[in-house]
């Protein structure tokens, strides 16, 4: 009864647009009793869907954009689902038993079950664990802080934001090559 | 205009006139700032982001960018008058460990 589906065209320009109907959505569908928890979970939330659409429209090679909302559990669920190149796996550190190659899928048996580092600042690393030939987990994992150096910053933020943000993300590719993002962010600490 | 630039003892000030600094303009700012930077040769710079209501991390991206820049010329990128939003994608991403953030543009001027 929850869900709403959205089928957008892949522009950039429509990044407000996406943006703006998550947002109604959810304040029609969560009850929040707290302003300033309200507003905290919006900002949250708007981090999370700029990410996912303007990586989904500058990596996807597709008209439009399935965006699918639910509320399921006190959880906010969004799927977004194209036609895609696949999501590439690109280290941008690598663990010792690991090559410097990156990965489309259907990733390599020899790869199932390891960890790659997609994302490294002073703080934090996400973590993607490929579970499979076409599914993939993310995570985002704190590290003992230490202090930036203002040349090995990162310039793209979009993954790290994404996992700390949510409570699950991950990404299947289906046998019809279509790239499915699902996200769960957690409702009850807002409302 | 999205980029207003005024001059104030040697510092230049880049006031963001937009209420949502993102993807989509990311591209023309990058290259407004690298043009400052590159062209006009101004190493002291001040981001006046108080029309900014939201910013994703592509924009953020473009401001580590023109850091990196200035810094490389021993110049600085600080910024001002950060609406809530604004400050917690500093937060978030720990930019406040390496841009020195300001209430008002006076105090920031002051810093250089």
């Amino acid at each position: 009864m929850d869900k709403i589906t959205l089928y957008v065209p892949s522009k950039i320009e429509n990044i407000h647009f996406v943006s703006d109907v998550t947002e109604a959505f959810s304040r029609s569908r969560i009850k929040f009793e707290n302003e300033f928890r309200e507003t905290e979970f919006m900002t949250d939330l708007k981090l999370i869907i700029y990410e996912l659409f303007s990586n989904c429209v500058l990596h996807g090679k597709t008209e439009k954009i399935k965006i699918t909302y639910d509320i399921v559990n006190n959880h906010l669920e969004i799927k977004i689902e194209l036609v895609g190149k696949g999501f590439m796996i690109k280290p941008v550190k690598l663990l010792s038993h690991q090559k410097d190659l990156s990965y489309y899928p259907p990733y390599p048996a020899e790869i199932h079950n390891d960890e790659f580092i997609l994302y490294h600042d002073s703080e934090n690393e996400v973590i993607c664990k490929v579970l499979g030939e076409k599914e993939l987990f993310f995570k985002c994992i704190k590290l003992p802080e230490e202090n930036p150096e203002i040349e090995n910053l990162p310039e793209h933020f979009g993954i790290m934001l994404i996992t700390s943000l949510s409570e699950h993300f991950s990404y299947t590719r289906s046998e019809d090559e279509v790239d499915i993002f699902f996200l769960k962010k957690s409702i009850k600490e807002f409302i | 205009m999205n980029y207003e630039v005024t001059e104030e003892n040697g510092v230049t000030c880049i006031k963001i006139n937009l209420k949502r600094a993102t993807v989509d303009v990311v591209k023309e700012f990058k290259a407004f700032l690298f043009d400052v930077i590159d062209n006009q040769q101004k190493k002291k710079i001040i981001l006046d982001l108080s029309s900014v209501e939201f910013v994703d991390s592509s924009f953020l991206g473009a401001v580590v960018s023109g850091l990196k820049k200035v810094t490389s010329i021993k110049g600085d990128i600080k910024v001002v008058e950060l609406q809530p939003p604004v400050r917690a994608m500093f937060e978030l991403t720990r930019l406040y460990k390496v841009f020195e953030i300001f209430d008002n543009k006076q105090d920031a001027i002051n810093s250089f």
